[in-house]
């Protein structure tokens, strides 16, 4: 388990206060909540984005909360998903890999296995900014990953899909997530999210958590 | 410590006004009263015509918001904006060359920057009529209202915030304006920048030019500090303009635009007939022009490299906000503090040219969309920042390539204006070293065709610099594409 302690934040208009929450070791931890509850807050404060004096955030034995963000060695997909438009599909996976300094023939092989898990080889080489939005999503996904993050945090991914590639997505990445055994945080207001993908589920509402911690 | 340098870069004329701020004696205060009095009132009518002309040539823009007009409308929209666009010296000719006797004084400064800021203010209103106010424009249509009754009732209360802003906007261009007053004003019409260029330059009065300067500085930045602060929200949607939509705006860009294109074609053609009193200027002339094209290049240079220090500073809030409330040097003080830097002969002017162009421009540069293109790449930064990726990382593999040709185009705009520069290659060199400053000397010997005539190897050497910035950004962005 990790552990969020005093994560508090004062925005004048609203106010986010959660003293204590567990986020799984393994498996994904859903954080649902309706629009305008504070989900995108707690998830750009948990990235360190966003200043939260006093916070705490324990995982194996180390503070996150203390570290800067590139240090807190986290894989980030946004809603916006923001591939850079030109780069290659590779090239986006491998810009993560540089960026944590990945060796470079470690990085290939984990390449090659998230390309055959997540279907990618048709369009490996094409320029993100022509990817259609489910394989911009996988792309993004992928990219998290390369980077052997800690921890993956997933802001609403499935949101800027269709109804049928959404459904299809969510099981590619449920698969990839319980394969690479990465532990994820998914923030949502998507109800079939939870369903599909949730280990544990954590509801905000204004700012608090009202259940499931 | 990459954005204090920049920073530093970017005001040093302000720290050397701090450091030179020695007033030993208070300056004669009615030279300064009329000097403010010119200042203000130039600027202010400059502002008033502008934006009465804008007002009206929107109207006219408005009536082709038509798919089939769309390519007329920017056919026009060009024709406005080209005054604001070329370097003032074209203007300058043009209206010396159709209006004669050309008035000196406010009245010439007024007249010149009328032409030069009118289609600025009337592309700016046209999109905010239509953007902010079309869903309104319709429903007043469609009820039933004249179109007097809703332009007195409806769209000008709605836009007095937005006319107040831009009248603001042009005020600030035209009060720190240098090149036009210095060419047009005359005696009767100096003003606060043509005085701190006379003090240094004619009676080496130091103190009170300093003082001059810092009081426009404070001026200028209090005015633009207010200009800056409202933005309304705009509302993207075609809407149907029939309400407000007036031809006889159209008429008034072509009557604007025959000035400035007449008046230039008209003093070129009876130039040529004294073609020959150019051979006996033909050495000067070929050195001139490649000093203007080594200005124009080293000016493009140094925006592109300071547009791409901007970008590797990005993201940081306190720099954006310093970008944004940044108001440029006066060009007299950014001119005379490198002056007294160093040695002025030689190469010297080559370098403290560029320098002093480069301060003036880069902030205008910003302005112009560089501001945007960071602003949309911020997301991509942010999710490179996450991932751990170093600022140098994310500047080679995610900024640079993308923001390379746009640079580019930002750097070649500023090598055009630097190649039409004569006012502050004036201060900081002794003799003519440009084909702008060539034109400058000539026009103001009265040998206005002749002039005109020169100033087309300008628009030559700001094409050179301008496909050469261009070309050069895309090469680099390909060269060091990841």
């Amino acid at each position: 388990m990790s552990l969020v302690e005093n994560l508090h934040r004062d925005y004048g208009d609203f106010k986010l206060s959660i003293n204590q929450w567990e986020i799984l070791d393994e498996g994904v931890t859903v954080l649902w909540g309706p629009s305008g509850s504070g989900k995108t807050s707690v998830f750009r404060i948990l990235l360190g984005l966003e200043d939260c004096p006093g916070m705490k955030w324990t995982y194996q034995g180390v503070d996150l909360a203390r570290l800067k963000t590139p240090d807190r060695h986290l894989g980030v997909v946004f809603q916006t998903l923001d591939l850079f438009p030109h780069l290659t599909a590779e090239e986006n996976m491998m810009f993560a890999a540089r960026a944590r300094k990945v060796d470079a023939a470690k990085a290939q092989a984990r390449m090659k296995e998230l390309v055959g898990t997540l279907k990618m080889e048709s369009f490996l080489q094409r320029p993100a900014s022509v990817l259609s939005g489910g394989e911009k999503q996988r792309v993004a996904i992928s990219r998290a990953i390369m980077g052997e993050p800690r921890l993956l945090l997933l802001d609403e991914p499935f949101s800027a899909l269709d109804q049928e590639l959404r459904e299809e997505s969510r099981k590619l990445v449920k698969n990839v997530i319980e394969q690479e055994k990465i532990p994820t945080l998914l923030v949502t207001h998507d109800q079939r999210d939870v369903e599909v993908m949730a280990n544990k589920i954590t509801t905000i509402r204004n700012g608090q958590l009202v259940e499931g911690y | 410590m990459l954005r204090i340098g920049l920073v530093l870069f970017l005001i040093f004329p302000f720290l050397f006004l701090l450091t030179q701020f020695q007033v030993t004696s208070w300056p004669d205060m009615g030279e300064l009263i009329w000097a403010f009095k010119n200042s203000f009132l130039q600027a202010t009518l400059s502002a008033v015509f502008s934006l009465v002309l804008g007002f009206w040539v929107a109207l006219g823009l408005l009536a082709l918001n038509s798919p089939r007009t769309r390519r007329l409308r920017f056919v026009l929209e060009v024709l406005c904006l080209l005054p604001n666009f070329l370097p003032p010296i074209f203007i300058l000719l043009s209206a010396l060359s159709v209006i004669d006797p050309f008035p000196m004084g406010i009245a010439g400064i007024v007249i010149v920057h009328s032409l030069m800021n009118f289609g600025l203010a009337a592309v700016l209103l046209a999109s905010t009529i239509e953007t902010k106010l079309g869903g309104i424009i319709e429903l007043a249509y469609v009820e039933g209202s004249s179109r007097w009754r809703f332009l007195r009732q409806g769209l000008l209360p709605m836009l007095k915030k937005d006319l107040w802003l831009l009248g603001l906007f042009i005020f600030v261009i035209c009060f720190g304006s240098f090149a036009v007053p210095l060419i047009v004003g005359g005696g009767r019409g100096t003003t606060v920048e043509v005085l701190i260029y006379e003090k240094i330059r004619l009676s080496s009065q130091w103190g009170d030019a300093v003082l001059l300067a810092f009081l426009q500085s404070v001026f200028i930045f209090s005015l633009s500090f207010i200009a800056s602060r409202g933005k309304g929200s705009l509302h993207h949607r075609p809407a149907n303009l029939r309400l407000l939509g007036s031809y006889s705006g159209l008429m008034v860009i072509g009557v604007l635009s025959f000035v400035y294109l007449f008046g230039y074609a008209q003093g070129f053609v009876s130039g040529l007939a004294m073609i020959s009193t150019f051979y006996e200027l033909q050495s000067a002339l070929v050195w001139n022009f490649l000093g203007s094209i080594v200005l124009g290049l080293s000016v493009g240079v140094l925006c592109y490299g300071g547009l791409m220090w901007i970008a590797y500073c990005w993201p940081k809030k306190w720099f954006e906000r310093f970008l944004n409330g940044y108001v440029a040097p006066s060009t007299s003080l950014a001119c005379f503090c490198l002056l007294i830097l160093g040695p002025n002969e030689g190469l010297y002017p080559f370098l403290k040219i560029p320098l002093a162009l480069t301060v003036l421009s880069l902030n205008s540069l910003f302005r112009m969309g560089w501001d945007s293109e960071l602003h949309a790449l911020q997301n991509q930064m942010t999710v490179a920042y996450s991932m751990g990726a170093s600022p140098n990382q994310i500047f080679r593999e995610v900024l640079f390539p993308q923001l390379s040709r746009r640079a580019g185009l930002l750097a070649g705009i500023a090598s055009i204006w630097a190649c039409g520069d004569f006012a502050v290659s004036r201060i900081l060199a002794h003799h003519d070293l440009s084909i702008a400053m060539m034109t400058e000397t000539l026009m103001s010997g009265y040998r206005l065709n002749q002039a005109i005539v020169l100033s087309s190897l300008i628009v030559v050497a700001g094409f050179i610099c301008f496909v050469i910035c261009v070309g050069g950004s895309r090469v680099l962005s390909r060269k060091f594409a990841p």
